[in-house]
């Protein structure tokens, strides 16, 4: 692991990725946003983070299937989707998934997380 | 003469004795289907005769009696049809509207889904920068008021969005043997500080013989809490300050009752129908899902909710719950 933890976070919301690299910034982490999928598979297959957060709903590609494309290229690499339906833990091609997290405004739940999942690793 | 049954003769003369009379005739009464009856004539009171123009004058009327029989029961029986067919007609629109209905809030389902989904990025972004300025904003200062009320309502917001979001998608019963009394009384706990706020007294009486129910403890501790929630509000309703809800459970051999009553203002009678519907609500906050998940709970539990209503009054709620759940669907 890096030190200190390197987090990806993939999310097409600009807004939430500005808030995203700020909060989690705080916390210490090494944080880089992008907005497009292929980007992120990009990034995974060149420099692999500690640790992705994947939104779910994203135009072109949905986080699921990027996760799994991800996790082709290294299948150790923990992921936390983070997403606003709670029913996609029903949806089994997320089930490879770390952890999920309910999208919501307060960062704590996501941050809690990720800690948990980075001790784990 | 043979009676019905083809056993008893009787003879011309008997019936003649019988009726009193000379003589008599007989003339047989005809459908196109087939003998229908017979017609019984007898000189019993004018004692003249009876000669071959009386016959004529009698078939003509047994044939005509026929007709008229006939036509008769074919006009009951096509108005038996027409009745049938009206009743089934009705029954054919009534589902129709409902069918219309369920669609209408099917549609309406997934565009409330749609919208939710499009507003929860951006709540997360106005929540989330209030929050970091929030942290960084000194108590005394009048921004961190502001900031704080903007916090709490976007929470509020976000729960009534993971409420439109997670409504309608299965729900997948995790059941286990549970004293449904337990249940409530942490129901009544966990709303006892939304009750001392709303300065509504709560009465409870459970009967302990109900019980164990193979329950998610889950899903109807949130079908409790719905209700309640709702009773303690229309309670906090009432102008004299006396709001009072009571909670019951009672045994009633294949199944629970569990009853909860407000002395609120009760629901108006134009709005009792569609209580239960989906984003039906009258508050000015709410998802108007609540009472619909606690239909889709009690249904999953083969139980059900219904409820009484006077306006002026309060309401009392009924959930019936059995004690087993029965075969799986």
């Amino acid at each position: 692991m890096r030190e200190p933890p390197r987090i990806l976070v993939v999310d097409d919301e600009e807004n939430l990725c500005l808030l995203y690299r700020e909060e989690l910034g705080l916390e210490g982490y090494d944080v880089m946003t992008v907005a497009s999928p292929a980007e992120a598979i990009l990034l995974v297959e060149q420099d692999p983070p500690d640790v992705v957060v994947m939104d779910i709903r994203m135009p072109r590609m949905d986080g699921i299937e990027v996760m799994g494309r991800m996790l082709s290229q290294k299948n150790d690499l923990p992921v936390i989707l983070n997403t606003a339906y709670s029913s996609y833990k029903d949806d089994f091609r997320s089930w490879p998934a770390e952890a999920y997290v309910i999208k919501s405004s307060d960062l704590s739940e996501l941050k809690r997380t990720i800690r948990k999942v980075l001790t784990h690793t | 003469v043979v009676s019905r049954d083809g056993q008893e003769e009787t003879s011309g003369r008997q019936i003649a004795e019988l009726l009193g009379a000379h003589q008599f005739a007989l003339v047989p009464i005809h459908s196109r289907s087939g003998p229908i009856g017979v017609l019984l004539a007898d000189n019993a009171i004018t004692r003249s005769p009876i000669d071959e123009t009386d016959l004529h004058i009698l078939r003509l009327f047994a044939n005509y009696a026929g007709t008229a029989i006939e036509k008769a029961r074919l006009y009951r029986k096509i108005r038996e049809e027409k009745d049938e067919l009206e009743t089934a007609h009705a029954d054919l629109r009534r589902n129709q509207m409902t069918m219309l209905r369920l669609q209408r809030l099917s549609d309406l389902g997934g565009m409330a889904a749609r919208v939710a989904h499009e507003i929860r990025n951006p709540l997360v972004a106005i929540g989330g920068f209030a929050r970091q300025m929030l942290a960084t904003t000194d108590r005394d200062d009048p921004r961190y008021k502001r900031l704080e009320i903007i916090v709490s309502e976007v929470r509020r917001l976000e729960v009534i969005l993971r409420e439109v979001l997670d409504y309608g998608r299965p729900l997948k019963l995790s059941a286990a043997r549970v004293d449904p009394n337990s249940i409530l009384r942490e129901s009544l706990e966990l709303v006892d500080s939304e009750r001392t706020a709303l300065g509504v007294t709560l009465e409870e009486s459970l009967d302990a013989t109900c019980g164990p129910i193979t329950t998610d403890r889950h899903l109807l501790r949130m079908a409790i809490l719905n209700i309640l929630r709702n009773a303690l509000q229309a309670a906090a309703h009432r102008k004299e300050g006396d709001g009072r809800v009571v909670v019951t459970s009672h045994n009633q051999g294949s199944n629970i009752q569990i009853r909860v009553q407000d002395n609120g203002p009760g629901i108006p009678e134009e709005d009792q129908a569609r209580v239960f519907d989906p984003y039906f609500t009258t508050k000015a906050s709410g998802s108007g899902l609540g009472l619909s998940i606690v239909t889709q709970i009690l249904r999953e539990h083969r139980g059900n909710v219904r409820f009484e209503s006077e306006p002026g009054k309060g309401t009392i709620f009924y959930m019936d719950i059995p004690f087993e759940r029965g075969a799986a669907k």
